[in-house]
């Protein structure tokens, strides 16, 4: 007998664009791993210092072609977020007329996708100085944890629940959709944004590790708005809603 | 166990001894602490709180009684609207407060061992002053000269249901005479609204919630000079009278579902309800248990049982008898679905003056409308109302179409009821501030102006107005048409 959360998860799964997000997701999880060994996000992470990225020989040396890095980490965004948006991109298709469908979406998933690459120009040097040593994924996953549970981070998580609906015209429609990309995508930034980190500090099972946040990145986006409060991360309180009945008294979240 | 659900009029009253006990169970459950989960307070809130409002208008002494955060993120502000989970949500609301009650009821010297929630049957057939508010929810004083706790209530004065000067509207039983689907497509009616996640407010708001759930909300609570409690959901449960109108708003669905030409959803989604939030309610013992909507079904755990589904329901007797359960049970089916037609270029706001606007849609859709090919069902029209925001905790809207040719005038085609709009609008709660969306069939009457003048709906103008004197701005981000497939 499955358990009525899996029932219900599974349920919600199949509903409006999701099938197809996840198999996008799979899709670019699968060719981020087949990158060229050496030259993975992973595989540099931590090995620069601002000192050897100050000097031009160790960073000709180090780095791989900027392509190849910024072909990983959109390949990165494309195998963890695509779910994120299946709300609003069902919205966005059921509230455009037939023949705007996809000049809506088109606009909306671009931009979107835009936020994200643009935000990998300061993520990216980032997850390369810090993701280092035995204390990078502790401290990394800490401080995502703690952004989680931050008034900032809610509202931002509020903000991606926020929806719009296109006015008449082509070019309006589509202006509109860009813009709604653009801010759900700097909401989505802004809820997510240090998980992103977390993946790259692990060196052995990145993909694991990419799936596992990405997951979890989804049952945040999944609890309801609330108000911007300091609070227990919502995808702990999530996740601790799949967990057998008997063992959730452990962590205490659930004082019934 | 809690007994059969009774009509109200039709108890011994007023002052029927199942009404003495819901007094009295009320002042039992109100001298409880706020963070007792049987409290009167902690079940109000399930339904919706604004802690500020609360501790402001003396309801809670202090934030600092309320239960923890984390106890409150699990618990409170769970209503269900604008979504195919209000019917069911609010019925297993009910039964946790009725199992609540009738733990203390039945405890008590005297107290009856099978008290139930009886219901406010406003459209009865048998009584033609069912649209009064029972008195019991009126009288200052029980019977034994107490306060009565039933009465003790913010709402503006209101006594009955019906056309008011700032809600020129009724309540009807329009939801439960016309052929719904249970699950509404995208911008179309359902039965119990569209497919939905764990909302607050959802995308769109199911025809028996809004006539006569909505109405019945804002005429009881009144929306000015500020809204009565029954008006605003982070405080209609703590109106007594609330748990009646819900009763009878539960024992339509009970209606609904025993006639065997309705279709109730059953689908996996619906049934194993939202997730990770979950439905939680307290039971009598202080625990809490997690209720599912294929649970509230008939045959069920949390399934009522009602004196009468006829009477004031719309639906006809098919077996003269006694008390009735719910009937046959439909499998799931899915509507038909739907496709928006045009809608119009910019927001409106709507104030003193009414604000008009043009929809424009292709004239080979204007076209198909009124002559639809085939011989299956014909194509419904809806008007719909995106986004719809304001500050005040409720409205009220006109919606009319303007008639083709010089001379054109208005025709109305719908009063609405916005219950819930401030709480809706807010970005700083629980909803992300969507605002309200609404669906309203506008199809006999676009017939009507396509017949006078053939093209008129390819530039159909729609006017909105707020009646009586509004002091509040409401603002509509999208107007627009959809059609629905007849599935």
């Amino acid at each position: 007998m499955i358990p009525v959360p899996l029932r219900a998860v599974a349920a919600h799964l199949r509903l409006g664009p999701m099938p197809w997000l996840l198999a996008l997701a799979v899709t670019a999880l699968g060719m981020s791993l087949l990158l060229p060994a050496g030259h993975g996000l992973v595989e540099l992470c931590g090995r620069l210092s601002l000192a050897l990225l100050a000097d031009p020989a160790a960073r000709a040396l180090l780095l791989p072609a900027p392509g190849l890095l910024a072909g990983g980490w959109v390949l990165m965004v494309l195998a963890m977020m695509p779910p994120l948006v299946s709300a609003p991109l069902a919205h966005l298709w059921q509230t455009t007329a037939h023949a705007g469908r996809w000049a809506a979406v088109a606009p909306f998933a671009l931009a979107y996708l835009a936020v994200w690459s643009l935000a990998g120009l300061v993520l990216l040097p980032l997850a390369l100085l810090l993701a280092s040593g035995p204390a990078a994924l502790p401290l990394l996953l800490g401080a995502a944890l703690i952004w989680s549970a931050s008034p900032t981070a809610q509202a931002a998580r509020n903000r991606c629940h926020r929806m719009r609906w296109l006015p008449a015209g082509r070019i309006r429609a589509a202006r509109a959709a860009l813009d709604y990309g653009l801010a759900h995508g700097g909401a989505c930034l802004g809820a997510c944004w240090p998980w992103m980190l977390v993946p790259l500090a692990v060196q052995g099972g990145h993909g694991a590790a990419m799936v596992l946040v990405a997951v979890f990145l989804l049952v945040e986006r999944a609890m309801p708005a609330t108000p911007a409060l300091w609070r227990v991360p919502p995808g702990i309180v999530a996740l601790y809603g799949l967990a057998p009945s008997r063992s959730r008294h452990l962590t205490g979240l659930r004082r019934f | 166990m809690a007994g059969t659900r009774k009509d109200i009029a039709k108890l011994n009253g007023p002052w029927s001894d199942e009404m003495l006990w819901y007094a009295r169970a009320v002042r039992a459950l109100q001298g409880r602490a706020p963070a007792d989960r049987t409290s009167w307070w902690y079940l109000a809130a399930i339904h919706g709180i604004d802690i500020p409002g609360w501790v402001q208008q003396g309801i809670v002494p202090s934030a600092g009684s309320l239960p923890p955060q984390g106890e409150q993120d699990l618990i409170f502000n769970q209503c269900q609207h604008a979504g195919w989970f209000f019917l069911p949500w609010h019925r297993g609301y009910l039964a946790a407060f009725e199992a609540i009650l009738d733990a203390w009821i039945s405890t008590q010297p005297g107290g009856p061992q099978d008290w139930a929630l009886p219901y406010w049957n406003y459209l009865s057939d048998s009584n033609p002053n069912g649209r009064a508010i029972p008195q019991e929810f009126l009288d200052p004083t029980l019977p034994d000269g107490s306060a009565n706790p039933l009465s003790q209530v913010r709402r503006n004065g209101m006594q009955v249901l019906g056309p008011q000067p700032w809600f020129p509207g009724d309540i009807s039983l329009s939801a439960q005479t016309r052929s719904l689907p249970f699950t509404a497509a995208p911008g179309t009616e359902g039965y119990g609204g569209a497919i939905s996640g764990f909302a607050q407010q959802g995308s769109l708001t199911g025809a028996v919630e809004g006539d006569p759930h909505n109405r019945v909300h804002v005429m009881v609570g009144g929306v000015q000079p500020v809204a009565g409690w029954m008006s605003d959901p982070d405080y209609a449960a703590l109106d007594p009278i609330f748990w009646m109108h819900h009763c009878n708003i539960d024992r339509f669905w009970a209606a609904w579902m025993s006639d065997p030409a309705n279709q109730q959803e059953a689908s996996g989604a619906w049934s194993n309800g939202p997730f990770p939030r979950q439905f939680l309610m307290p039971n009598p013992a202080g625990g809490g248990d997690v209720f599912l909507p294929g649970q509230t079904l008939p045959g069920g755990p949390l399934a009522p049982v009602y004196d009468s589904l006829h009477d004031g329901t719309g639906i006809a007797q098919a077996v003269a008898g006694g008390p009735v359960t719910e009937g046959a049970m439909i499998t799931s089916r899915q509507a038909g679905g739907s496709a928006l037609l045009g809608s119009n270029s910019a927001p409106l706001t709507v104030a003193a003056t009414p604000a008009a606007t043009e929809i424009a849609i292709p004239a080979r859709a204007a076209t198909e409308f009124a002559a639809p090919p085939g011989l299956g069902p014909e194509p419904r029209l809806y008007l719909n109302l995106e986004g719809v925001r304001g500050a005040a905790a409720a409205g009220v809207l006109q919606v009319h179409l303007r008639l083709p040719g010089e001379g054109g005038g208005l025709r109305l085609a719908d009063t609405v009821a916005l219950f819930g709009l401030g709480k809706a609008s807010s970005t700083e709660g629980v909803h992300a501030g969507n605002g309200l969306s609404l669906a309203i069939d506008i199809t006999d009457l676009a017939r009507e102006i396509q017949m006078a003048a053939p093209g008129a709906l390819e530039r159909l103008s729609v006017e909105l107005s707020q009646p009586g004197a509004p002091e509040t701005e409401i603002t509509v981000e999208r107007v627009s048409l959809y059609r629905q497939e007849m599935g």
